[in-house]
């Protein structure tokens, strides 16, 4: 039965008095119950049981739909440049563009354990039903695949540069490090999937996992633990603590240290609650329910003839699936969600990144010979020791496999070689300059197949100070590479670049590069980032190029209408 | 002069008739076209019945005709009015088996609702669906036995001949008329080759959504959106039962293939193995090693037998597999049409509440604008009406109720209510006085007890007076509000008395033909 709503006014949940005939701002069906949740960033994305992923604006006009060949499986998230991410049951993974086009898939042969988790460098970590946890580039470049002791639940949780955490079937919660080794394991003494969920703050675990909470450091060390009467089937961390919904349908939130704030059981309540600035939301008695941070139920509403699915949240808009396939979005006064409300890790549900950045940890990594050796070669030793250095480096991401990749300290070097200004020696007073910018173009290379979101950070700020023209155009290829135009970093960088080279000397070499690399974000990101696509190969085109590369610029911007 | 004053007065006349024909043929016209169904729209009865029986007795019926079916063809019938032909003939692999569910000329269900119920109730019990996938599946067997009422050739080939050598050109399928359906009805449910066999596919779903089916059901006011999903949903999960059936069957044939690919390795190496022993001395020894290489390449060639077959099963199973996924495509296209739909109602209900203003329901009033009109039909002696309503400003009509039995005399309305005698004969039908609303044209109430076909009908403190059946005679029937009786007269009366209630008297004229003056305290 479809909706038969008046919408005479938009109404805030959380505004109203209780128990409110809700009118969605929208409704859209979308040809099948909505698989796992909706994701909601630039726009909002459905993965149906019609086999495709729906992108809708936030006024509720269909986009564009993109079909994937299987059957659907709960994973459908969004990375932190916009892309999204969806798998088949049948292991078919694709990245999709903001155009609704495939940018890449991989086929893992196996059943996906959950939705994946986006890490703020872009790195994607699924689990498999088939024992394995597997890493992947923003690029779709398999980084390692890991085998587990036993099949894997749901999505790993992510804690930024520190641990991937994971629950498996046999009752226990892995950490594992970003590089696939397993760190340690936890017994929760819960076998049962649905009753397995976490949440992680200041590099905390909050493990609810059957009648259970515990709060466990990175290093294994239990600070606390609380015990229930009841399943819990979910957990949301909001400003004054934990908020915990149970298998009864009770609600109860604690603080940090596990000390109870307040229990409520006035309302049945049957989803993941996710927690904006100021209220908490979950479905209850088939419609949506909306609560202070006091536990008092200061909204409910229902909408006539839908039973309203798990909701997701963002840009002040609540969405909803609904078991009679049409989706929904409602209003709120939360501006934005808690970055850990969304079921499955966060930010994979809203799109957005977490405050923490993926960082190298120099500690780790103090009695490493290894990464010594390749250290004082780059920054203290001869152009030949560079060299060597990089082609070392180059030998261990081409050839390394596995967990034992480590490319936190690889990429880390790499990006010391390009910081590094003209390279010049000196000798019985005399300074000579020896620029051989080679090193630093091969170490570009390696960072435009091997980076992540961070190389695309820090390449487009050295960009922006290179002075060798070859280094800025193995630099413009990098960017290229790496596709994505995370934050509108690349684009900026290349435009700038672009306008300074064309206002000095307008290499020809440089704007031949610039045009490649736009159109390769252009075909990742499918958008021409706000404009900067054509307003850098207009630069071109009317710059003081030669004839054949103003026409390259003019044939690109051809193709993008 | 005269004869021009004649020609022009005739033409006046002709020229008025004229007009005045016409403009009666565009009125009729504009009804007759209001009137015409474009899509299948079952006309059922809605007038009074003599006995009511729960929908659970109904369903009943289908239930207790179910619960005899098995694998093996057969014939079952209820009480006589009801049978079904359990047409399967397994040797034959082209076309489809079906159950043929007949309504005889004694059964008297009128009512699509009715009908559907027991083909659930028989559903249910001959396969096993859950009552909401039989309900849903019954709606389907109803409007594809109305699509293709009477039409042989798609019977012919599409059914086995098992199924077709029962069919009647004229009963085959389903009327859209209730009237025609008692001993005119034989309704096809498509089955699938494994239908009784314990899987979720028994009835031929694709069949059963056919375009013309799928095309039919869109015609309906919420284009059966609701149904058309539940049926969606039952496809994906026997889809979903065939794949997991062809993955445990692969498994097993993996099984024993590799059981078949060990045997094959043991044997080759006794073979290899009885070489050596060919070159001995002993001849017993070698006449016993040339009789066991004999044997072991029989046993081989008997092992890639097996093989072979195993392969054809293997084959077998991807033409399956090709199927489902085939189907799978299938589905996910017809969910794209209900989506399509689903968002042409979101957008049309929007735009609606866009424009409208509340209402109360609280008031039910005649609107101004419109009037109640009786429309006539059927042969004289034996007229019947229907309710249209009618816009006063453009003459069109804008409304008509689904009862079309209302006799004429006893017919009065008001703001509140329109009160009639109503109804037919056969089976549990009825005629008997009826209540229905003025605004909806629903019937409201109906009394229980058959009331003379030309009855009066007279209201008077709150009740209604009619003349109604008591065994063979007809006396003077009271009712209340709620048209349950309240009381009858003592006395016989002459069916099509007038009726008129004075204070505690109701005069009515006798079988004789003399007036009586019945006290309704000593009389009743």
């Amino acid at each position: 039965m479809l909706c038969v709503g008046y919408i005479i006014q938009a109404q805030t949940l959380s505004d109203t008095e209780n128990n409110i005939l809700l009118n969605p701002i929208w409704e859209y069906a979308s040809g099948g119950k909505t698989i796992g949740v909706p994701v909601v960033s630039d726009k909002v994305y459905i993965y149906a049981e019609d086999r495709q992923i729906h992108a809708l604006s936030f006024k509720g006009d269909e986009q564009w739909t993109f079909f994937l060949s299987g059957r659907p499986a709960d994973t459908l998230c969004a990375g932190q440049d916009g892309s999204l991410y969806a798998s088949t049951k049948e292991g078919l993974f694709y990245a999709i563009n903001k155009r609704g086009k495939k940018i890449w898939s991989i086929n893992f042969d196996s059943e996906p354990s959950g939705a994946p988790s986006i890490a703020p460098d872009g790195t994607i970590y699924i689990g498999l039903k088939n024992r394995k946890l597997c890493a992947l580039s923003h690029k779709g470049i398999l980084r390692w695949k890991a085998d587990c002791p036993s099949e894997l639940l749901g999505s790993p949780f992510i804690d930024g540069g520190t641990a991937v955490y994971f629950y498996a079937v046999d009752g226990k919660i892995y950490s594992c490090s970003p590089w696939g080794d397993i760190l340690w394991t936890v017994d929760t003494a819960c076998l049962d999937g649905r009753f397995m969920n976490a949440a992680i703050k200041d590099h905390v675990l909050y493990a609810a996992a059957g009648k259970n909470l515990m709060a466990i450091t990175s290093d294994k060390k239990e600070l606390w633990s609380v015990s229930f009467s009841s399943n819990c089937s979910g957990i949301s961390i909001f400003e004054k603590g934990l908020f915990l919904v149970f298998e009864s349908g009770k609600t109860a939130a604690y603080n940090f240290s596990g000390e109870l704030l307040w229990e409520n059981d006035k309302q049945f309540y049957s989803s993941y609650p996710i927690s904006g600035e100021k209220y908490l939301y979950m479905n209850a008695e088939n419609g949506l329910s909306c609560i202070d941070f006091n536990g008092n139920e200061v909204g409910f509403g229902q909408v006539e003839g839908l039973s309203l699915t798990q909701p997701v949240m963002g840009n002040e808009i609540i969405v909803c699936g609904s078991e009679e396939w049409i989706v929904s979005a409602f209003y709120i006064t939360d501006s934005e969600a808690s970055l850990w409300s969304q079921k499955g890790g966060g930010a994979s549900h809203s799109g957005k990144a977490s405050k923490k950045r993926w960082y190298f940890d120099e500690e780790q990594y103090k009695d490493d010979i290894n990464y010594l050796f390749l250290k004082q070669q780059i920054n203290e030793g001869t152009i030949e020791d560079k060299k060597a250095a990089v082609d070392e480096i180059a030998l261990k991401l081409e050839g390394g496999k596995g967990a034992s990749r480590r490319e936190d300290y690889l990429l880390q070097l790499l990006y010391e070689v390009l910081s590094q200004g003209s390279l010049s020696f000196t000798v019985r007073g005399r300074t000579s300059y020896n620029d051989t910018p080679k090193v630093k173009i091969k170490a570009s290379d390696l960072i435009g197949r091997y980076g992540n979101f961070e190389s695309v950070e820090i390449l487009s700020a050295i960009l922006a100070e290179e002075e060798d023209y070859t280094v800025s155009i193995a630099i413009i290829k990098a960017l290229g590479q790496l596709g994505t135009n995370y934050k509108g970093m690349p684009m900026h960088a290349i435009y700038n670049k672009v306008v300074n080279d064309n206002s000095s000397t307008a290499y020809n070499n440089l704007a031949l590069a610039v045009i490649e690399a736009c159109q390769n974000i252009r075909e990742y990101c499918g958008d021409g980032s706000g404009g900067l696509y054509s307003a850098t190969l207009f630069t071109i085109y009317r710059g003081h190029y030669s004839a054949a590369v103003r026409k390259k610029a003019v044939e690109a911007l051809r193709r993008q209408i | 002069m005269k004869k021009v004053s004649y020609i022009i007065a005739l033409i006046s006349i002709m020229f008025f008739s004229v007009h005045t024909l016409f403009a009666d043929t565009v009125y009729l016209d504009e009804l007759k076209k209001a009137s015409e169904d474009t899509e299948i729209k079952f006309q059922n009865y809605t007038g009074p019945h003599s006995r009511i029986d729960s929908a659970g007795q109904i369903k009943g019926i289908g239930t207790s005709l179910g619960q005899n079916v098995e694998r093996e063809p057969s014939e079952f019938t209820y009480f006589g009015k009801y049978r079904i032909i359990h047409a399967v003939d397994y040797s034959v692999n082209e076309g489809l088996d079906a159950d043929i569910f007949i309504i005889e000329k004694s059964a008297g269900v009128d009512h699509i609702d009715n009908l559907r119920r027991m083909i659930s109730g028989f559903l249910s019990a001959a396969y096993e669906y859950e009552p909401e996938q039989a309900d849903m599946l019954a709606k389907f067997i109803t409007v594809y036995n109305a699509v293709h009422r009477s039409d042989m050739d798609y019977f012919g080939a599409t059914y086995k001949n098992v199924v077709t050598t029962h069919l009647v050109k004229e009963k085959a399928g389903l009327a859209l008329e209730y009237s025609e359906w008692a001993g005119k009805t034989m309704i096809v449910i498509p089955l699938t080759p494994r239908a009784g066999e314990d899987v979720l596919a028994d009835l031929d779903t694709d069949i059963l959504t056919d375009d013309n089916v799928i095309e039919q059901l869109q015609t309906e006011d919420d284009k059966a959106i609701e149904s058309r999903q539940d049926m969606v949903e039952l496809k994906d999960q026997e889809v979903l039962e065939e794949r997991d059936d062809i993955e445990q069957e692969r498994a097993e044939i993996d099984k024993q293939q590799d059981a078949l690919t060990d045997k094959k390795t043991e044997l080759k190496e006794e073979a290899a193995s009885l070489e050596e022993k060919k070159k001995s001395d002993d001849p017993v020894e070698v006449r016993e090693a040339v009789k066991r290489k004999n044997e072991i390449e029989e046993e081989i060639k008997e092992v890639e037998k097996q093989e072979d077959e195993l392969t054809e099963k293997d084959k077998a199973l991807d033409e399956r597999q090709q199927k489902v996924e085939e189907r799978e495509e299938q589905i996910v296209e017809e969910r794209k049409s209900i989506a399509e739909d689903q968002n042409k109602e979101i957008k049309k209900e929007k735009e609606e509440a866009e424009s409208k203003t509340a209402t109360t329901s609280s008031e039910k009033k005649l609107d101004s604008n419109t009037v109640p009109f009786l429309r006539i039909s059927g042969d004289s002696g034996n007229y019947t009406g229907q309710l249209l309503k009618v816009d006063t400003n453009s003459g069109n009509v804008i409304g008509r109720s689904d009862i079309d039995t209302i006799r004429l005399r006893g017919y009065s309305y008001n703001k509140d209510e329109i009160l009639s005698v109503a109804g037919d004969t056969g089976g549990t039908r009825i005629v008997s006085l009826v209540k229905i609303d003025p605004e909806t044209f629903e019937v409201i109430n109906s009394a229980s007890v058959e009331v003379y076909i030309d009855s009066d009908v007279t209201i008077s403190d709150n009740k209604y007076f009619a003349v109604i059946k008591d065994s063979v005679k007809w006396r003077i029937g009271i009712f209340d509000e709620d048209l349950k009786l309240l009381s009858r007269s003592q006395k016989d009366v002459f069916p099509a008395t007038d009726i008129v209630v004075k204070g505690n008297y109701v005069y009515a004229q006798s079988v004789s033909g003399n007036i009586m003056k019945l006290d309704i305290e000593k009389d009743f």
